[in-house]
């Protein structure tokens, strides 16, 4: 899965659980002041992207998913040890 | 002419130990800080009940200068502040009458302890600001200002008292956080409350209309505001809180409030909550066991409800809106046993968040009475010490230290990365059955 596949995924959760106009959303945009998404919105973000890709997230950091990029790098992480990201 | 409304922000806890574990425990002291960056509503509904010829400014206490540099001149300055900032507004009441600037001050310490404040001041709001602001501009504008006013104990919603406060003062400010009152009070009454029970003679409830009026004019000003009610018990009255859900569902708001355990008894409040976007309510559960509840209401009522606590905040989760259960420790039926008995307890209700406070005799709450009646207060004067965090008193089972160290132990086992860990997984887990069963 390419980092480009993990992002559109990523926003795909975003987009689903916060009912947001995410199209113009930076990666390294703050969530929280873009959006509105607070500490439980991340954990449920982080909940929404385990099921999507059908896996668990150790790191239950949820300031580290204050951004997409911050998602991509645990998505990332966590998918490791299944596949290689590319 | 020119008014100051400066509002005092900001705790420190005082116990050198406490202080480092809400460095070291992220969460520890989270609600506090929260509470301490609010801005003060109190203000805003001053700057309304001021007539539109005056001139308002709002100021945090944060922003002001440092003491060796000078303030900034008004006609007439306004201090409001809550116990564990008195001495700081007491401090700094003092420099401006010192530069001749004449001061008021209000809030609910003031209220509590009228003398004490009246000796800061040129003269006092007692009660809240309504039916005694306006007068109080007035007589000042006229030259003669009385020492004390007095504010309505009732009818504060009532048309001809009731105003919107000013939001729009915050315009511009760094706020991610608003808050809307929609009542004030509390039936259930508890001896330690520092509430706004203390300013009311009677629970007193806004009209549905005028809360959402102030909920748009309150969320106008910023993007993705999260709404905080500042009351103490919003749901006592199911019927009116229906009807409230219902007039909000369209606003599409997030917001977080303070009520009791019994919304968990009403499916289609509990529901119409979630639906109104509800994220979080606080419940003072008190205490993990039905014995150390007993008598700290006048009508057991949080006693008779313990059997119900677990599956009550199981429901409530359940229904999307997380739990925050807060805790008081070193009331009287309190041994020291009750430090493993509440870790026990939080981790089988699986609260999401947990506020851990210590016992705190306010001055003005009956329970600060009784403890100075039985000569249980550690100090006669310890206002900068009422944290939530700091003992000062003598527990009736156990040591003043027994308490300080079990709180400590207890805050270490109850904030810890393995338990946020787990909570948070279980928080993910109800998003995970919610959004499952949306789809």
């Amino acid at each position: 899965m390419t980092r480009n596949q993990i992002e559109i995924e990523i926003r795909k959760s975003l987009s689903r659980i916060t009912e947001a106009d995410i199209a113009g959303l930076k990666v390294d945009e703050d969530l929280n002041e873009a959006i509105g998404l607070d500490s439980l919105g991340r954990l449920e973000l982080l909940s929404e992207v385990e099921d999507r890709f059908d896996l668990i997230i150790d790191d239950l950091d949820s300031e580290k998913a204050s951004t997409i990029a911050g998602m991509l790098e645990i998505v990332e992480a966590a998918l490791l040890p299944q596949a290689e990201v590319v | 002419m020119r008014i100051g409304l400066i509002a005092m922000s900001g705790v420190r806890v005082r116990t050198q130990e406490l202080a480092e574990l809400g460095v070291t425990l992220p969460g520890f002291v989270n609600r506090g800080k929260v509470i301490a960056s609010l801005p003060s509503l109190g203000l805003l509904t001053v700057a309304a009940l001021t007539p539109p010829d005056v001139e308002v400014e709002y100021l945090e206490y944060d922003a002001l200068p440092s003491e060796d540099e000078a303030l900034e001149r008004f006609d007439l300055v306004g201090l409001s502040s809550f116990t564990a900032r008195i001495e700081a507004t007491y401090k700094l009441a003092d420099r401006y009458r010192a530069m001749g600037v004449p001061v008021v001050l209000g809030g609910l310490h003031v209220s509590l302890m009228p003398d004490e404040a009246q000796e800061h001041a040129d003269a006092i709001v007692v009660d809240g600001a309504e039916g005694a602001w306006p007068q109080l501009v007035a007589d000042f504008k006229a030259g003669r200002m009385k020492r004390r006013y007095q504010g309505l104990r009732k009818g504060v919603f009532t048309p001809g008292t009731y105003v919107k406060p000013r939001f729009d003062l915050l315009e511009g400010r760094p706020y991610n956080r608003v808050t809307v009152q929609t009542s004030r009070g509390c039936p259930i009454n508890c001896e330690f409350c520092a509430a706004s029970i203390r300013i009311t003679s009677s629970f007193q409830q806004k009209p549905v209309d005028l809360v959402i009026e102030e909920l748009k004019a309150a969320t106008a000003a910023f993007e993705n505001p999260f709404v905080e009610f500042a009351d103490d018990n919003t749901f006592v009255n199911k019927k009116w809180g229906k009807e409230l859900l219902r007039a909000m569902e369209p606003l599409g708001l997030r917001w977080f409030t303070e009520t009791d355990i019994s919304v968990a008894e009403d499916p289609e409040l509990l529901d119409l909550m979630a639906r109104a976007g509800c994220k979080q309510i606080l419940i003072g559960l008190e205490s993990p066991s039905e014995s150390g509840l007993l008598d700290i209401d006048p009508h057991n009522w949080k006693a008779k409800r313990f059997d119900s606590y677990l599956a009550a905040i199981s429901r409530i989760q359940a229904a999307g809106i997380t739990v925050n259960g807060t805790f008081v420790l070193g009331l009287d039926s309190h041994t020291t046993a009750v430090f493993e008995e509440l870790r026990d307890f939080i981790r089988t209700s699986n609260l999401i968040e947990v506020q851990l406070t210590v016992q705190t005799p306010f001055p003005g709450t009956p329970l600060y009475e009784r403890l100075k009646r039985d000569g249980r207060l550690l100090e006669e004067r310890y206002w900068d010490r009422c944290t939530l965090f700091d003992v000062n008193f003598v527990p009736a089972k156990m040591s003043v230290e027994e308490l300080e160290e079990g709180f400590v132990w207890l805050a270490s086992e109850v904030y810890n990365d393995r338990e946020f860990t787990r909570r948070k997984r279980h928080y993910m887990d109800l998003a995970k059955a919610r959004l499952q069963s949306a789809a």
